[in-house]
This record gives structure tokens, C-alpha cells and sequence, in this order.
């Protein structure tokens, strides 16, 4: 192939690349970049394009293609008008936290309506005929859709374009994107035009699942597949910048295409690392501009703290007598004969650590981190090559696995925590990312596969207990191994509990809740915000680490799957669910979460519907958490009162650290 | 005698439950120029701000053209033909000096006859000039004027400014100052808020004087310029003579 | 790469079992105690009684695949019930995996310790397999994988598990002589790069090299999830390959073969996958497919054992014919049930040690677990994918020779397992 076909061909394939970046990243853009709204569901949305097309062509037949690209947009414009109007219209000045958690409860159940209509296999969705031709040009052949996607994109890129910079509606909107307040205050009704440009943004979704549907195929998972993409695209481009996205999108794509001829290595590693490296060196994006994004909230990250009705003394007592239970558990459940309690309650304590880790940054110092799973798979991967390779007693591996997260976090912490908001929870979820994508690629990691069969001892060369081996009777019992790990388990987590809450009981805790109230208040009174925030996430790094750790010790193996966004994603739930800023509440999240996914999983297959519709009830009703629930009806007229007839309430401090 | 304009009855505001405003009380007639002066932080802004409704009040009433318009959102308070020049003027920094007077020409009032865009402009020479220049690359002064241009534009019964020499160059600040007698002069009720003392009671009519969320003085301007003690008082100001 | 690395060389024994974290001694038949005991139900008279725990990923990227699972579990466990040669009564429970392991394990655990089965079967993607296959060697139970990675029943092998999935090695034989025979001798490699693929490759290769002249011409790894594989089919077609063996299977096979067929390339270069003939690449592809090659594990269509009316049987209870994960539920608990009846008993330790080398009839005709890893010794095809009888729609098969089970499986000495 001569120099100059292949230096055609890199070119032809980075634009398709790109563009198909642009066609994601597009609808993602403008509603963020307009609304102020991360919309985590714009990959269900995409997929619901190719679906609707899918049908909308099936039966037609021949032109049945282009009739659904220009239809099939139509419905799921008509789609996003109707969510925003009935759930994200609620979340306006809320910080982008709640977005993207109702967005995410969304996710679950558009992605569960998709499998009831159409089931879950792949579904057949063809190129159009007419351009389902092989071209050869330059010295190669390619299908002539590919030729297709660029102008496609481009006529999306430059219709889009026009709308914002040419029209009314798009100067309106962009008057909305810098200065929402103000275009109040001349007489326009915003909220109206935000109806339809979440609509538009719908629409854009729709067109580019269309456009990738006929190239890839149509199956529930490809919203998912495309959502953390399209989001890194939009924020290296520059949030709130259309053209960033544009621009961020072709450039993405011709570097990961050069990147799999040249360093095939890292393709996969590409998006997110250029994604780092741009916000490291310019924290905006691209073409982002400092104002805009993330300062037209006047939302705070809500916290759980002065929600409850009891006494300290009282929620003292009610802490000592859940651990208390907690030690019993095993008996209980051998007596009652309901051993799957132990097995439940050993995954909910190790998610319970993990949220707590998460609410040292989240809702303490007020740091969204995307991708706290990173520590938490990492802890697990460096507890099990522990293991493997230098000791198997746990308290090696545990401390390993303690010391490396805290390490890493220290490093991204120093890269990131000086970029705020979005951004700093963009590049969380880069190193997140980057990490589950390497795993695989090493054969010390086990790769796709992960490590299976390892055993742990519970003591130090050689002095202490085997589990395996373990068993002493007393009385009408039998101890054995398990009891062993599940003691261990429950020290380590209640351990945590206690050092955290020292840790936010000292001054260190009072100066990260002044720097979640008001930052720059807090460093106009000199404390160094920076440092303060990166020790917090140091401590939560390690944290996370160990509940990762004791995860892969209690069960012998670790997967890719550990590092998986998709944790990230759930603890923060089970952290927003509980209530943050309490460290208790988020552990007692992980409680509700864990285990009503366990029930409701085994009796209803459209489990994640249920979990969905409740999450996004959740996220508009109760923000605070379960923990701030009891103030919420102690404060309501009717049955506040009756509440408190019942019970005599004493006076809570507000700021009454637990 | 006519009713005012615009009428603020014991106005209770502040927020969430920090309260600023303690009970307000000031009429504004039709055609005239009243300012609102005090020291920093007695509420001047937190008035304006209340009347237009991006601060809802917990109590009190306020009165525009004889409808009660105390609960009504911005842009409904807009839409009844109040425009606020903001503190902060505000331009959106993207658009440009054409498309920020267009949008405000979007806004107000809906049944009534405006100005064109060109119209306006041209009667602000510095922004003819660069009528194609983005809001973020004007000057400070360049952007008072754009404020007040797009508030105009939209033809309001009512003009708010708030604070609209502020960090200006004192050129500019007389270029302001021209601005509001040349409005006034045209028929345009104007309620100003300003920090200049000077500045304010050259240009109005009637004058109230804030302190603690509440008024604590009012009269015609040249009265209150010429008595020394109040300014004192409530201002701790000396007038050049 | 597979990992052959066992368990860690720690010198601790066992794990401990879960289930019982304090045995109150003397206190026998609470409800909870599982299987091991083996008690319930056994000696006497009347039928044996199990749980059978059937854990598939029903959300997730192989929903669609798991459903074919469960159905076929549920189909068997009716079956074996009415059956009344196979003296043995199957109580099935149902659980989601999500896919991913940990979920999986829970679940197992959960129908292990609520439910009281002592049988499990399910998964499909090979780390919930695997996460599995320890489940059910420390809680010793008897574990029918659905998942086919060759680890299952080779390096990670223990004697607890029974595979009635046909494995990629199997697989591997099923096309290596037809492609080499028929397809061409230069050959190009293009797998995805993770475990699955790279298995492929090796097993491929190596297979068509032995007894055949052939011509590796190139290799190429792509990400797995990829969504673009123009750069792939450029080079493929710019090369000598006569043939491209694909290593991928699901969304990365079908992007594959949809681009490639629009670059033109199955005109110069045949295309050839082991899993082209799965019914969700097939029904995806649509036309794309035709012309393509792959290894058949099972069709409604073959004529082997009971076969066809396990197919009648399926259709008229679940309206449409049975894919292979439907396939292997049933085989698995039906041949598993078989060794519970033949050993008389429902303890999996002791059913554990009848099982193995049992001949029994399938719906793949004559067939037992073998007796060195407990691989059921399925025959395999290698298949032709052509336009089916209207004209559109989904590839139709066309079966070349049947390949013995016997043949078709590799000694257990290459596949890694020491049992």
C-alpha cells in the first residue's frame, strides 16, 4: 500500500471515527451546554432512535430507512420534552449531581422498557441499499456509508450550528446557557425553551442511534455502550461549547484511529487519556470558557446532617446496639435457620465501607468523584496479587492494598483537585476507566478473565488462623472459618466508621464542611482548600481500597468487573439514598440498596424499572436521604405533630457532627 | 393626585433565613426620577431585586400600574414593563452587542409597540460603533450602556438601575449620568438605586434613604442635598459643594 | 491469555464454607442447612428430591441468551419430573446474575442457603463461570456451567463441575479441518482481545497446522467492544488471506462481519467464526451473513438423539425453536439428574463420583461427561451460512460433516486439567 493510500485511508477512518463522536456527543452538548444538565441518559435515549427506526423501517421495507431518520428523531424529541417536563424541570438549580443521578434512574427504566417492546437480542437493522455499496477510492475500499457518516455528521454538525448562532431560538438559548437569571429578567419565559432544546438535544440522540444502528447493530446495551464516550468527548471539548464537541469529536477520532495502527496498546486507553490530559492543561476543555458550566447553580450538594429527630445520646445508644445485632447475626441466623442473611450482610458491610469512604469526599468536602471505583477495584487487584504472589495472610494484603489506593489517589488528587465541579468528577472517572481498561490487557491481572482460587490466612508468617482449618465447639455451637471472616469484616468496617468520624469530629472535618459550604470562603479565611481536599480524598482512596481488599479476601477472586463504572455509579446512589454528610446515613444507603436489589431481583424480572421508578421519585421528593426523612415528617404539619405527641423530641443542633 | 407607579407597602424580603429588608415603604410617580440610597449592605439591591421578583418576599405588597404585582416571577414582573438594569450589567458576554439588544427587544412587554434594534443603537454612539463585538470584549462603560440599551429597547414603563456608575471612569460616569436625564427628559420613569450620592441626587427627583432594611428618611432631592445632618446620619457623607 | 496459574500456592486448605459460620451442634434438620447433608429427601421411599439453582444473566449483554437458558432448565426440570425412568424430583429456582461474578456468587449463595439447592447451573460469560466454579468447589455442590471458555473444565477444573456447553477447544475442531480443507491456506487471524479470542487463535492455528500446509498471512487484535473495524477488513483485504478466522463473538462479530460485508470483503475473502451460526449473530446480520462459514454447536434442525422432539416440545412451550444455551440447560440437568438417579442419591459428593464416564442418551445422541475434566463429549459441525428459503432473513445453515464427540475433544492433558 503506498504512503499515500494509507495516509488516505488513516484520515477517511479518523473522520468516520470522529464523526460518529460528533453525532454522540452533539445532543449531549447542547443540553448540557444550554440547561446546565448532565443528561447521564442520552444513551438510552440514542438507543430508543435505533429502536424506533428499527420498527419504523421494518415493515416498510426499501425507503423504510429514510423514513425513519426523519420520524424516529421526531418521537424521541417528543420523548425528552415529555421527561423534561415531568422530572428534570424539578432539578433546575440543583447542583449536576442530581441530574445525573435521576438521569441514571432513568437509564434503568427506558433500558427496561426497551427489553420488555423488543426483547434483549440484537435485532437486525441493515444499511439503507442504496448506500450499502463498496467504493474504491484512493487505493481502498470501503463501504459507501462510511462516506455517508461524515456528511451526515457534518449536515447535523453545521444544521446545529446554524440553529444556535443564525436564529432566535438558538440566540435565546445561548443568552440562556451564560446567563439564565438574567433572560428571566428580561420578560422570556426560559423554561419553555429549555422543553424544546432538551427535546432538540433528544432528537440529535436519536438521529445518531440511527446513523450508528444501521453501521453497528441495534441491541439494549449500545445506550450503555456509547454514554461515558459521549461524555468525555463533550468535556474535552469544552462543556457547554457546541463547537468543542465538534471539534473534540474529530480530534478524539483521528488520534485513536493513528493510535490503533501505532500503538495499538492503548487503544482503548485513548479517549481517556486524552480526556485527562486536556483538562490537566486546561481544565475547561477545549473550547470552554470560564464562565458557564457549573456556575449557574446556586444548588448545593444537599446533606442528610440535621435531618434526624433523635438526640445524639439517642443515636448513640442506636449505634451500639446495631453493632451489637451485628455481632450476633451469625447466631441469630444459624438458629433461624436463614443463613443468606450472614452471606448478604458480609456484600452490604463492604459496600457500606465503600460509601463511607465516598462520603468523606462527597459529602464533606463536597467532591463528586465519577470514578470511585477505581479505588475499590484496584484495592481488590492489589489485595489478590497480594496474595498471590507475597503473603497470604490478609492483614499484608489489606494493608497493600490500603497503601497503593492511597498512593493513586494522591496522584490523581495532585492532578486533579485544582479543576472543580464536572470536571474534577470527569477525570475521577477518566483514571476509572483507564484502570478497567488496562486490566485487561496484562496477563498478571488474568485479563478479561480476572484471578479465581485464592485463600487467604488470617495472621502473620505463619502464627494465626487458617480459615480453612479453623474449628472450635463451645457449647451448643461450632465456630468455624466463616465466623472468623465475618468478625474481621465487621471490625475492619465498624474501625472505619470510628476513624472517620474522628477524623470529621477534628478540626480537619470542621474546615472540609466549611470548604463544602462555601469554598472561597474558607481560603479567604487561609486555609489551603487545595490540600485539605486532597487529604480527604487520600483517606477515602484508601478507604475504598480497603472495602475492595476485603471484598476480593472474603471471596477469593477479582474481576474486571470491580472496575467497572457501573459501581462508581451505585455507590454514589446508595451515598445520595442514604444521605450524605452523615457517614452513617450512606452506609445505612448501601444497607436499603443492596438488599432491596437482592429481593427484587429474585421475584420480578423487570427489576430495574422498579429500582429506576423509585430512585427518580427519590432524587426529586427526598434528596437529603433516608437519614434526613424523619425531620421531613417531623417538620410536616399533620403528621409532624402526631409524631411528636408520640415522642418527645429534643432539640437538635443543627450542625451536630455524628 | 394621581396614584404612583409603582408602590412598595411594608416590604418584608431577604434570603432564605437571613431576612434583609424589614419593611420597605416608597412610591415611585410616573415620569419621575427616584433614587434609593444607604450605605453598602442595607438592602438597596435586595428592593430592586424583590420588586422584579427574583427575590421572593415574605411579606408586604408591591403595586405596578394598579395591579398587585408582589408574587408575580421575573419575567411576568418584566412582561407587566419593569426592566432592570442589573448591579452587575450583565450583558451576555457571547452574544453581541446586536444580539443582546434583540433578545432584550424579545422581552417585556408583548403588546406594544418597541424601537428597532437600529433605533436604539444609534442613540448610543459608543455601541454603534461596535455593534458587531461580542459582550465579553466591551468596556466597562460600553457595557453600562448596552445594559441600559437593552433594557430600553423593550420600551418599559418602569427602568430599574441598580448601581450604574459603579466602577466606571468618572468620563464615563457623566456619560451615564447624560443618559439618565435624557430618558427622564423623554418620559421614562426610572427607580435608581446608586452608591454616588452625588451622582443620585443631581439626577432625581425624589429621594429614599435605606438603612438596616428600612427607610429611615425620605424628600425631594434638592432638600436632602442641601441638609447636611441627614447626610450625616444615614450616610456619613459630605457633598462637595 | 488464559491463566494457568491455579489457585495460590498458599498451604491453607479449604476455604471455609460459608454456610455454616457456627454449627450449633446437635441441632440437625433446621431448615437452611443445605445439601451437604444430603439427608433430606434421600433413603426411604419416594422419588429423590433436589433444588436445582439456575442462575443466568438475564440483564446484561446476554439477556437475550439467557433466556434460551432458563427456558431450557425450566424444560428439563418438567421433563425429568414426569419422566418416570429417571426416579429423580427437581424443585428449579431462578436468579439473575446481572453478569458479573460477584452478583452471581451471591445468588448462588442465596439459592444455596434460602433455597436449599445443592445443584446449580448457569452463567455464561467465563468470569462468572469461573467465580461459580470456586463457588461450587467450596460449598460442594455440583455446578453445570453455561459459559464455554476452556479454563471452566481445564486449568480451573474441579471435580464438582459438569459442562454439558460445548467448549471453544471443541469448537476449534469443529472448523480448523474444513477451514483448512475448503476455506483456503492463507490464512489471517483477527480476534478480540481478551481471553475468549486469543483462545481461538491458539486453538485454531494450532489445529489447522497439524496435517495441513498452511500460511498464516497476518494477525490483528481489536478492543473488545469495538465498534469499527474498517482498519481490520482494509488490511485483511490487502493481504493474501484467502480465509479471515474471527475470534470475537456477540456485538463485536456482528459489527465485524456487517462492515466487511458492506467493504465488499466476503466477496475475496472467506469469513469464518465459530460462533457465525448462533441464532442472536444470525437474526442480527440478516443478509451479512450469508456466505460466511462457522461451527455449529446445535441447530433445532439436527437429527441427532432426542433432538427433535426436545425441539417440538420447546416450540410448542416457549412459540419459538430452541438456540444452543436452551440446548445445554437441558442437557445439563438432564444428564445431571440421570446421574442422581443412577447413583440413588441427592448428594452431590457421592452423584459427583457416579457421574463421570456415565453413558447416557441426549439430545445429542450417545454422550457422558468425560471422565478426566467432566467435558460432556458433544459432537460438533462446521457450517455454511446461506440465504434461507424466502430469500431474507436470517442465514440459514447448511451442516458439513458431523465431527464425533470423541473426536472433537482434545486429551485433557492439552486442555490443562488434572483431576
Amino acid at each position: 500500500m503506498s504512503v499515500a493510500t494509507a495516509v488516505a485511508e488513516q484520515v477517511l477512518n479518523g473522520l468516520v471515527v470522529g464523526m460518529v463522536y460528533v453525532l454522540l456527543a452533539a445532543g449531549l452538548s447542547i443540553i448540557f451546554g444550554v440547561m446546565d444538565v448532565i443528561n447521564f441518559a442520552h444513551g438510552e435515549l440514542f438507543a430508543l432512535g435505533a429502536y424506533f427506526a428499527f420498527a419504523i423501517a421494518g415493515p416498510l421495507g426499501g425507503a423504510g430507512f429514510w423514513v425513519a431518520l426523519v420520524v424516529a428523531p421526531l418521537l424521541v424529541g417528543v420523548i425528552g420534552m415529555a421527561i423534561e417536563r415531568l422530572t428534570v424541570k424539578r432539578l433546575y438549580g440543583r447542583d449536576p449531581l442530581y441530574h445525573i443521578l435521576l438521569t441514571f434512574g432513568l437509564v434503568l427504566i427506558i433500558n427496561d422498557l426497551i427489553t420488555s417492546v423488543w426483547g434483549k437480542s440484537a435485532q437486525p437493522f441493515p444499511i439503507p441499499a442504496a448506500l450499502d455499496q463498496p467504493i474504491a477510492l484512493f487505493g481502498f475500499t470501503y463501504s459507501m456509508y462510511n462516506y455517508a457518516i461524515i456528511v451526515i455528521g457534518s449536515v447535523l454538525a453545521l444544521g446545529t450550528w446554524l440553529l444556535l448562532s443564525r436564529t432566535q431560538f438558538g440566540m435565546i438559548i445561548r443568552a440562556g446557557s451564560e446567563d439564565r437569571e438574567m433572560v428571566r429578567n428580561l420578560g422570556i419565559n426560559i423554561d419553555r425553551y429549555y422543553t424544546l432544546t432538551f427535546g432538540f438535544g433528544a432528537a440529535l440522540a436519536g438521529v445518531a442511534g440511527i446513523v450508528l444502528g444501521a453501521f453497528q447493530n441495534v441491541s439494549p446495551t449500545m445506550g450503555n455502550a456509547v454514554i461515558i464516550p459521549a461524555f468525555v468527548i463533550v468535556v474535552l471539548g469544552g462543556l457547554g461549547s457546541f463547537r468543542g464537541a465538534v471539534a473534540g469529536g474529530l480530534f478524539v477520532g483521528l488520534v485513536q484511529t493513528l493510535a490503533r495502527t501505532y500503538t495499538p496498546f492503548l487503544e482503548g486507553l485513548i479517549v481517556f487519556l486524552l480526556m485527562i490530559v486536556v483538562l490537566v492543561v486546561k481544565p475547561t476543555g477545549l473550547f470552554g470558557t470560564s464562565i458557564g458550566a457549573g456556575e449557574h447553580h446556586d444548588g448545593a450538594l444537599l446533606h442528610g446532617a440535621g435531618g434526624g429527630v433523635l438526640s445524639s445520646e439517642t443515636r448513640a445508644k442506636l449505634g451500639y446496639a446495631a453493632v451489637g445485632v451485628l455481632v450476633l447475626v451469625p447466631f441469630l441466623a444459624e438458629l433461624t435457620g436463614v443463613t443468606y442473611s450472614v452471606t448478604l450482610l458480609e456484600d452490604i458491610l463492604i459496600w457500606a465501607l465503600f460509601a463511607l469512604s465516598l462520603d468523606l469526599v462527597l459529602g464533606y468536602a463536597g467532591l463528586v468523584s465519577l470514578g470511585h471505583t477505581l479505588f475499590y477495584g484496584v484495592g481488590a487487584y492489589a489485595s489478590v496479587l497480594t496474595l498471590i504472589h507475597i503473603s497470604p495472610s490478609v492483614f499484608v494484603a489489606l494493608v497493600v492494598a490500603v497503601v497503593v489506593c492511597a498512593a493513586i489517589a494522591w496522584f490523581v488528587g495532585y492532578l486533579s483537585i485544582r479543576v472543580s465541579g464536572v470536571f474534577f468528577a470527569m477525570i475521577t472517572l477518566g483514571f476509572a476507566e483507564l484502570f478497567y481498561n488496562a486490566v485487561f490487557k496484562f496477563d498478571f491481572t488474568g485479563g478479561s478473565d480476572g484471578l479465581f482460587g485464592v485463600d487467604v490466612f488470617y495472621g502473620l508468617a505463619g502464627l494465626g488462623i487458617d480459615p480453612g482449618e479453623f474449628e472450635i465447639p463451645l457449647g451448643l455451637f461450632v465456630f468455624d472459618g466463616g465466623i472468623v471472616q465475618y468478625y474481621f469484616l465487621l471490625a475492619m468496617v465498624v474501625g472505619s466508621y470510628l476513624l472517620a468520624r474522628r477524623l470529621i469530629r477534628a478540626p480537619f472535618g470542621s474546615v472540609l464542611q466549611a470548604i463544602r459550604e462555601s469554598e472561597d470562603r474558607a481560603s479567604f479565611i487561609g486555609y489551603d482548600v487545595t490540600a485539605y481536599k486532597r487529604r480527604a480524598f487520600v483517606v477515602s482512596g484508601g478507604l475504598a481500597g480497603l472495602a475492595g481488599g476485603l471484598f476480593a479476601a472474603n471471596n477469593g477472586y477479582v474481576a474486571p468487573s470491580f472496575l467497572h463504572w457501573i459501581n462508581s455509579g451505585e455507590v454514589i446512589v446508595m451515598t445520595v439514598l442514604g444521605g450524605m454528610g452523615t457517614l452513617y446515613g450512606p452506609m445505612i444507603g448501601a444497607g436499603v440498596f443492596v438488599a432491596a436489589e437482592d429481593i427484587l431481583s429474585s421475584y420480578i424480572d423487570q427489576w430495574q424499572l422498579v429500582i429506576g421508578v423509585l430512585f427518580v421519585l427519590f432524587v426529586i421528593f427526598v434528596p437529603r436521604g433516608l437519614v434526613s426523612l424523619p425531620r421531613t415528617v417531623a417538620d410536616h404539619p399533620t403528621f409532624g405533630s402526631v409524631v411528636r405527641d408520640q415522642t418527645s423530641v429534643t432539640e437538635t443542633e443543627v450542625e451536630q457532627h455524628d | 393626585m394621581t396614584d404612583p407607579l409603582l408602590s412598595v407597602r411594608d416590604l418584608v424580603s431577604g434570603y432564605g433565613s437571613t431576612r434583609v429588608l424589614q419593611g420597605v415603604n416608597l412610591d415611585v410617580d410616573k415620569g419621575s426620577v427616584v433614587t434609593l440610597i444607604g450605605r453598602n449592605g442595607v438592602g438597596k439591591t435586595t428592593t430592586l431585586r424583590s420588586i422584579l421578583g427574583s427575590v421572593k418576599p415574605t411579606s408586604g405588597t408591591v403595586t405596578f400600574d394598579g395591579n398587585d404585582i408582589t408574587e408575580l416571577s421575573p419575567e411576568k414582573t418584566a412582561q407587566a414593563g419593569i426592566a432592570l438594569v442589573p448591579e452587575e450589567r450583565r450583558v451576555f458576554p457571547g452574544l453581541t452587542v446586536r444580539e443582546n439588544v434583540e433578545i432584550g427587544r424579545i422581552g417585556g412587554r408583548r403588546d406594544i409597540e418597541k424601537p428597532s434594534v437600529d433605533e436604539i443603537i444609534d442613540e448610543f454612539e459608543n455601541l454603534a460603533r461596535h455593534h458587531e463585538s461580542r459582550g465579553a470584549n466591551l468596556s466597562g462603560g460600553e457595557q453600562q450602556m448596552l445594559a441600559i440599551a437593552r433594557a430600553l429597547v423593550s420600551a418599559p414603563d418602569l427602568l430599574m438601575l441598580d448601581e450604574p456608575t459603579e466602577g466606571l471612569a468618572p468620563s464615563i460616569v457623566k456619560q451615564v449620568q447624560r443618559k439618565i436625564t435624557e430618558l427622564n427628559d423623554e418620559g421614562v420613569t426610572i427607580l435608581l438605586v446608586e452608591q454616588n450620592v452625588q451622582v443620585a441626587l443631581d439626577a432625581a427627583d425624589y429621594v429614599y434613604i435605606l438603612d438596616k432594611g428600612q427607610v429611615v428618611h425620605e424628600g425631594p432631592a434638592d432638600e436632602v442635598a442641601e441638609s447636611e445632618e441627614v447626610l450625616d446620619r444615614y450616610l456619613g457623607v459630605s457633598l462637595a459643594e | 491469555m488464559m491463566r494457568d496459574e491455579n489457585s495460590a500456592d498458599s498451604g491453607s486448605g479449604l476455604r471455609p464454607s460459608r454456610r455454616r459460620f457456627v454449627q450449633a451442634a446437635g441441632l440437625a434438620g433446621v431448615t437452611g442447612l443445605t445439601g451437604l447433608s444430603g439427608c433430606l429427601g434421600g433413603g426411604g421411599g419416594g422419588a429423590n428430591e433436589i433444588t436445582y439453582g439456575i442462575i443466568s444473566p438475564m440483564t446484561g449483554p446476554y439477556g437475550g441468551l439467557a433466556e434460551g437458558q432458563r427456558n431450557g432448565a425450566e424444560l428439563a426440570i418438567a421433563h425429568v419430573n414426569e419422566n418416570d425412568d429417571i426416579d429423580v424430583e427437581i424443585t428449579g429456582v431462578y436468579e439473575d446474575t446481572e453478569a458479573d461474578p460477584s452478583t452471581g456468587r451471591r445468588k448462588a449463595q442465596s439459592v444455596v442457603e434460602q433455597d436449599g439447592a445443592s445443584y446449580i447451573m448457569g452463567a455464561i460469560s467465563s468470569s462468572v463461570a469461573l467465580a461459580l466454579n470456586e463457588f461450587a468447589k467450596e460449598e460442594e455442590v455440583i455446578y453445570n456451567p453455561g459459559g464455554a471458555a476452556v479454563p471452566i473444565t481445564g486449568s480451573n477444573c474441579n471435580e464438582w463441575v459438569f459442562r454439558a456447553e460445548t467448549n471453544t477447544a471443541q469448537m476449534a475442531e469443529a472448523v480448523s479441518d474444513f477451514t483448512a480443507e475448503n476455506l483456503g491456506t492463507n490464512v489471517w487471524f483477527h480476534i478480540a482481545d481478551y481471553a475468549y479470542g486469543e483462545s481461538v487463535m491458539q486453538r485454531v492455528e494450532k489445529r489447522m497446522k497439524d496435517g495441513h500446509d498452511i500460511n498464516v498471512v497476518g494477525r490483528s487484535r481489536s478492543q473488545l467492544g469495538s465498534t469499527n473495524y474498517n482498519s481490520y477488513v482494509s488490511q485483511i483485504a490487502n493481504s493474501d488471506a484467502d480465509v479471515a478466522v474471527l475470534g470475537m463473538t456477540g456485538g463485536d462479530l456482528i459489527n465485524f462481519v456487517k462492515q466487511a460485508a458492506g467493504q465488499g470483503l466476503k466477496e475475496n475473502v472467506n469469513l469464518m467464526s465459530p460462533t457465525m451460526t448462533f441464532a442472536v449473530v444470525r437474526g442480527a446480520l440478516g443478509e451479512a451473513a450469508y456466505g460466511t462459514y462457522g461451527g455449529v454447536r446445535y441447530l433445532p434442525s439436527i437429527e441427532t438423539g432426542d433432538n427433535q422432539s426436545f425441539v417440538e416440545a420447546y416450540q410448542s412451550e416457549y412459540g419459538s425453536a430452541p438456540d444452543n444455551f436452551a440446548r445445554a440447560a437441558y442437557m445439563s440437568i438432564r444428564m445431571t439428574a440421570q446421574g442422581i438417579a443412577e447413583a440413588d442419591s441427592t448428594d452431590p459428593a457421592e452423584v459427583k463420583d457416579v457421574l463421570p464416564g456415565l453413558e447416557m442418551d441426549t439430545i445429542l445422541g450417545p454422550n457422558q461427561f468425560r471422565d478426566c475434566d467432566h467435558q460432556a463429549m458433544n459432537p460438533v459441525w462446521p457450517g455454511e451460512l446461506v440465504a434461507p428459503e424466502g430469500g431474507s432473513g436470517p442465514a440459514a445453515v447448511e451442516l458439513g460433516e458431523m465431527i464425533d464427540g470423541a473426536d472433537a475433544l482434545p486429551d485433557c492433558g492439552e486442555l490443562g486439567c488434572t483431576l
